[in-house]
């Protein structure tokens, strides 16, 4: 102590309190979600990552993917903002226009929201997506149609995806998408036309598809079109 | 070209640890880009490879552009390059052969990256863009490593020519972008001072090489390269590389010691 001098050590001791004093002043102030943010634009985002487009996609997809999962404070999908959502997934789709990870992930994930009214920004993207040439990209458009019908009860809006979809109709693809308009003006019920629609898509696209998302569309089926007794019945939702 | 001037730089590499310190890092960076791609939905090949492909090689030529830069420096601060120069070799002979010592590091700095991002690629066969990947990557190792001996003969400072070597490589991998701005600035109204900042980018962008067009990560995944773009890759390796050398040279014959 005496070596060190008395002044040094008192300056020492007040820097020590007064950086425990700042620093219980904000103990308060946590990291909190601010929701998802507006989206920038695609030369923005691929500045971020001195112009590799590929890697700005793929390290967006995963910041999408957490929104609302930070430091542990799960957030309910339908307190997400789902415009600025949707601009996310337009800027996606100007990165990278042959992924099938944001349509999948606005189709399965987002299309999951409590609140079928936010639905509308999700439905937008993937009619878009669903119209590119791309193999089995039609199957986005399916999955609008689906959203549209079963989940917003939008009868119009479901009518005139149709009307996308059977245009996108080519040689050695499966008959459904032709037949979908008849299928939602038919009379049949929700959930059965809901069911109908979920397994033709399993069926026509199974091959090609992800086993993850093979999974996603199973579970959907068995556990939120079935009732438990008709789950119980269907084959198809054995181990599920 | 010296081959003993050669063998001292790779001799020099070896005894600075610098590849394997390379190796290091890309392995590191390899398992992070593992585990962070496995956090995704689906396309985890896919994901792991373009976090390879984006991350590792930033790793691996930092690694590269700090060998070079504090091997020249030193070079002059123990005055070796008077020594050499006392040897019956040409100012021209000693900068051809560091950038050959150089560009033989960046290659296999390069090839190494390569072939870990290739190893991880599995969601695919070998293709074209793959290769194209591959060769770009390693041609822009060797422009780095020649720009910053460039910046470590010019500079006297280590940290000041590192930094002015990284700030290199930001600039020339972003301006593409930059250009994309610069343009959508050239056409607003008003916007006086930022026309002057478009009007400063848009020159530098006449020497800066395109980067960004080099090795596209999206290459690796979807393919589909065309013959224009292998020899965009040739001829911007060839004639930056040109330019670089030539300014060293100058400089050097410049130098009085």
């Amino acid at each position: 102590m005496r070596t060190l001098g008395i002044p040094l050590v008192l300056f020492f001791i007040l820097a020590l309190v007064g950086n425990i004093a700042l620093s219980r002043s904000k103990a308060a102030v946590l990291a909190h979600w601010s929701n998802v943010p507006p989206a920038p634009s695609s030369v923005v985002a691929s500045s971020a990552f001195l112009g590799d487009r590929e890697l700005a996609f793929r390290s967006n997809a995963i910041a999408l993917q957490s929104f609302g999962n930070s430091t542990g404070q799960d957030q309910a999908l339908k307190d997400y903002n789902f415009d600025h959502l949707g601009q996310w997934f337009f800027l996606e789709d100007q990165l990278n226009k042959k992924s099938d990870y944001i349509p999948f992930m606005a189709s399965y994930y987002f299309g999951a929201t409590q609140n079928p009214q936010q639905l509308y920004p999700v439905i937008e993207y993937l009619r878009q997506v669903g119209q590119y040439p791309g193999e089995d990209k039609w199957r986005w458009l399916g999955q609008a149609v689906f959203l549209a019908r079963h989940r917003l009860n939008d009868y119009d809006l479901a009518l005139s995806l149709a009307d996308d979809l059977a245009k996108t109709y080519r040689p050695g693809m499966p008959a459904w998408p032709l037949q979908m308009k008849a299928i939602i003006a038919s009379d049949m019920g929700d959930k059965d036309v809901a069911y109908g629609m979920m397994l033709e898509i399993l069926k026509s696209g199974s091959g090609s598809m992800h086993p993850n998302e093979v999974n996603f569309m199973l579970d959907y089926i068995c556990n939120t079109i079935l009732s438990p007794v008709q789950k119980a019945q269907d084959a198809l939702c054995h181990g599920q | 070209m010296s081959i003993q001037l050669v063998k001292y730089v790779l001799l020099a590499a070896l005894r600075d640890r610098m590849l394997w310190g390379v190796f290091a890092i890309s392995l590191l960076g390899t398992c992070l880009s593992i585990f962070s791609g496995s956090a995704a939905i689906i396309e985890q090949d896919q994901f792991v490879v373009s976090y390879m492909a984006g991350g590792v090689r930033i790793l691996s030529l930092i690694g590269l552009v700090l060998f070079v830069v504090f091997y020249t420096r030193r070079s002059f601060d123990a005055r070796d390059v008077e020594f050499l120069l006392t040897r019956p070799v040409s100012r021209a002979k000693f900068v051809l052969s560091h950038v050959v010592g150089f560009s033989l590091l960046a290659l296999i700095s390069g090839a190494f990256l390569a072939l870990l991002v290739l190893l991880m690629a599995r969601h695919g066969d070998f293709h074209q863009g793959m290769a194209l990947w591959a060769f770009g990557v390693s041609i822009e190792y060797v422009i780095v490593a020649n720009a910053a001996f460039f910046f470590a003969m010019v500079l006297n400072s280590p940290v000041s020519a590192g930094i002015s070597t990284l700030g290199f490589y930001v600039l020339s991998r972003m301006i593409g972008s930059l250009l994309a701005i610069t343009g959508h600035i050239a056409m607003t109204e008003g916007a006086g001072f930022y026309k002057a900042l478009s009007f400063a980018m848009n020159a530098v962008s006449f020497i800066l090489p395109r980067l960004d067009l080099m090795a596209q990560t999206s290459w690796l995944i979807y393919g589909g390269v065309s013959f224009s773009e292998w020899s965009f890759v040739v001829l911007q390796g060839g004639i930056f590389l040109a330019l670089i050398i030539s300014a060293t040279i100058i400089d050097l014959k410049r130098r009085q010691f």
